[in-house]
């Protein structure tokens, strides 16, 4: 998959110039890293939300090259942070971050599991404590993603960054004893009984309030 | 219901909702959620009333998060009261929410079933809602 940004620089700041460029189907972003100074860029709203839509929220490297400057000059960027409306998810605003090459980086990278835990058939339920693990590689290696099978889980088992470690092509910064994903017991039984029990609490309190 | 221990003071004014829910806008336990599209007050009942309709459609597994907490009194006049002699008795708590504001999480179930949960559950809500998914998430 060929995957390629090109950002424009600006020169004004400030949230009426970033509403304007909003308007015009452009999303304000900065690039910083590598000990550079930082530069005020805007890329299309159109082309960004594409790829975002081909790559995902994954930590990937993203050649980033800049209108009007020389096309051999591209920069390795990834997206640092992404200002999303809390309603209607449009992208704001966007952190670049300039990555050497040469140099490990710490990433965090997705979990997706895999497969249907061996407890579910007893009734337990599958709880995803964490949702990524952070890793220390090349910018160049860093994985998608992470699969971690739990077909194997009973209830009441649990899996840790010390189970999959060995797996992972990187360097994992996280704790071993981190929990990923734990197979918890029935809760039907108990859910039934917490019901009954906050509707008799609520219609006390109710009584007091009056 | 949901309601606070202990408050500092009995009765609070009404306010206004402005803005958009910036803080706890976002999937932070579960795999799916439901945030309102609107602005309310949501009311500990009404919350209860959801929570159950989620609990009672995804029966057995599937693990509920309420994001939201009913921390502001209401007070209500009793009937045939005629106007004035002061604001009325505390009568119940309500959560105030803003637009983009995630009000339940769930996890631990397809989401055929985690859809149809949130949509029974967004019947008892005097908000507009919109289901969203971790993977859906930009």
């Amino acid at each position: 998959m060929d995957i390629q940004l090109v950002a424009q620089t600006r020169t004004q700041s400030g949230k009426g110039a970033a509403r304007r460029l909003r308007q015009q189907e452009r999303v304000p972003a900065i690039c910083y890293g590598c000990k550079k100074e930082p530069v005020a860029l805007s890329v299309g709203r159109k082309q960004f939300q594409k790829l975002l839509q081909e790559i995902g929220l994954e930590a990937r490297v993203i050649p980033l090259s800049l209108e009007g400057v020389d096309a051999t000059e591209v920069k390795h960027v990834m997206v640092r942070d992404l200002q999303l409306d809390p309603c209607n998810h449009a992208i704001l605003h966007v952190d670049f971050l300039e990555v050497d090459m040469a140099q490990p980086i710490v990433v965090e990278v997705p979990i997706l599991l895999k497969g249907i835990a061996a407890g579910i058939a007893e009734g337990g339920m599958v709880n995803q404590i964490r949702h990524a693990i952070s890793v220390r590689c090349l910018p160049g290696d860093i994985p998608d993603r992470i699969d971690v099978d739990i077909s194997a889980l009973n209830v009441g088992d649990s899996l840790h960054v010390a189970d999959i470690k060995a797996r992972i092509k990187a360097e994992v910064i996280d704790e071993d004893h981190y929990t990923l994903v734990t197979v918890g017991a029935p809760a039907a039984a108990a859910a039934v009984s917490k019901e009954e029990e906050t509707i008799t609490e609520g219609e006390e309190v109710t009584a007091e309030g009056r | 219901m949901l309601a606070p221990k202990r408050v500092k003071y009995r009765k609070v004014q009404k306010g206004r909702m402005r803005g958009k829910a910036f803080r706890g806008s976002h999937l932070n336990f579960g795999e799916f959620g439901i945030k309102a599209t609107v602005c309310g007050k949501i009311s500990s009942k009404q919350i209860e009333a959801a929570r159950i309709a989620i609990t009672r459609h995804v029966k057995r597994g599937g693990k509920v998060w309420i994001r939201i907490f009913p921390d502001k009194p209401f007070t209500k006049k009793p009937a045939e009261t005629r106007m004035g002699k002061g604001k009325g008795p505390p009568e119940g708590w309500v959560a105030v929410v803003k637009p983009g504001r995630m009000l339940y999480e769930l996890q631990g179930v397809p989401e055929d079933i985690a859809r149809e949960a949130f949509r029974l559950a967004a019947h008892k809500l005097p908000v507009a809602t919109r289901f969203i998914a971790r993977q859906d998430a930009i």
